[in-house]
């Protein structure tokens, strides 16, 4: 607190009061923690099911030079967040968050023009990793390892 | 006597699901805080924290350090309520209006109350608040908050400024 000035703690002291939580808030979290065993079979086939879906839709997709869906996954098994940084989102690991599915494959669908794009992985908001099954990037000015992808403008 | 982290995380990984809720009462209120703050709704930082005690209890096989377990939580519930202001931004929500520039009017703060305190800081960007709210609400040192955060020491205290000169502005304005 010595970095604040007087009338700036008022402000932090307001803050500092308790937030009480909603009646019955454990009860949801305990509730959402007995189902989560549940649901983990049902959650890999819908995940399967999501990724041919993608799949397929990427496979057919009509030829046209617009902005085109691109699937990023990456295997993270011991992750609890993954982020998606690139040059398409200027590297902000809040943009683009990955969902989970199941325990351990996290993927995103992003929007992309035909181009070449630098991106990364953020793993739990701290370890920067680039794609393990993507080429590496040989111009990487942001730090950390990136990989590459190429967004076509017509399909071959 | 009152278990620690890691003994009740033993407990849960040897079956006992139920003592995950002295987990959730022990850090609820803390947490809530953080979030409420931070997201500006109550019912959006409960989303939040409910989903980082779910995926924190996905995940506690896995997790080594037991007795670490709250700086875990908290990375966790960082990384919850970043997902959730980028969904909220990507359907223009939640946008303090103040964040299109310009300056508040004198008669539109009232710095008398907590009401007024969490409008002022919700004029801060995001990033700004995440760790004005790290350092001087939950008292977190830099280097803790370089470990929450994954955010580089130089890039905290930065932030850290730049939301103190917007306080300050703010409250400059009222006070003129």
């Amino acid at each position: 607190m010595t970095e604040l000035p007087g009338n700036l703690r008022d402000i932090v002291t307001q803050l500092k009061e308790p937030v009480t939580a909603s009646a019955g808030f454990r009860e949801r979290v305990m509730n959402a923690v007995r189902a989560t065993n549940a649901r983990r079979p049902l959650a890999w086939i819908v995940g399967g099911l999501l990724a041919a879906g993608v799949a397929l839709f990427l496979l057919f997709h009509p030829r046209s030079d617009i902005e085109r869906p691109t699937t990023f996954l990456l295997l993270a098994p011991h992750a609890t967040t993954v982020a998606l940084v690139g040059d398409f989102n200027d590297w902000d690991p809040s943009a683009t968050p990955l969902q989970s599915v199941g325990d351990s494959a996290w993927f995103v669908v992003v929007s992309l023009k035909p181009g070449r794009y630098r991106y990364s992985f953020v793993v739990d908001g701290q370890r920067w990793m680039a794609d393990p099954t993507a080429a590496r990037a040989v111009d990487h000015d942001f730090g950390p390892e990136s990989s590459v992808v190429t967004v076509l403008s017509r399909r071959t | 006597m009152t278990p620690t982290d890691g003994e009740v995380i033993g407990r849960v990984l040897a079956g006992d699901v139920a003592a995950y809720a002295i987990i959730v009462d022990r850090y609820h209120a803390r947490f809530a805080r953080f979030a409420t703050r931070l997201l500006g709704s109550q019912e959006d930082a409960e989303e939040a924290l409910q989903d980082a005690f779910l995926r924190a209890y996905r995940g506690l096989g896995r997790y080594q350090d037991r007795e670490r377990f709250a700086s875990w939580l908290y990375r966790i519930l960082v990384n919850r309520c970043r997902s959730m202001q980028a969904r909220f931004a990507r359907r223009s929500r939640s946008v303090p209006d103040f964040e299109s520039g310009g300056r508040v009017a004198a008669d539109d703060i009232r710095l008398a109350g907590r009401e007024e305190a969490i409008w002022l800081i919700g004029q801060l960007p995001l990033e700004q608040r995440e760790v004005f709210l790290l350092r001087f609400v939950e008292d977190m040192s830099y280097e803790d908050i370089a470990g929450l955060t994954g955010l580089g020491m130089s890039a905290i205290k930065m932030r850290v400024s730049r939301g103190l000169d917007r306080l300050r502005e703010l409250l400059g304005g009222e006070r003129q």
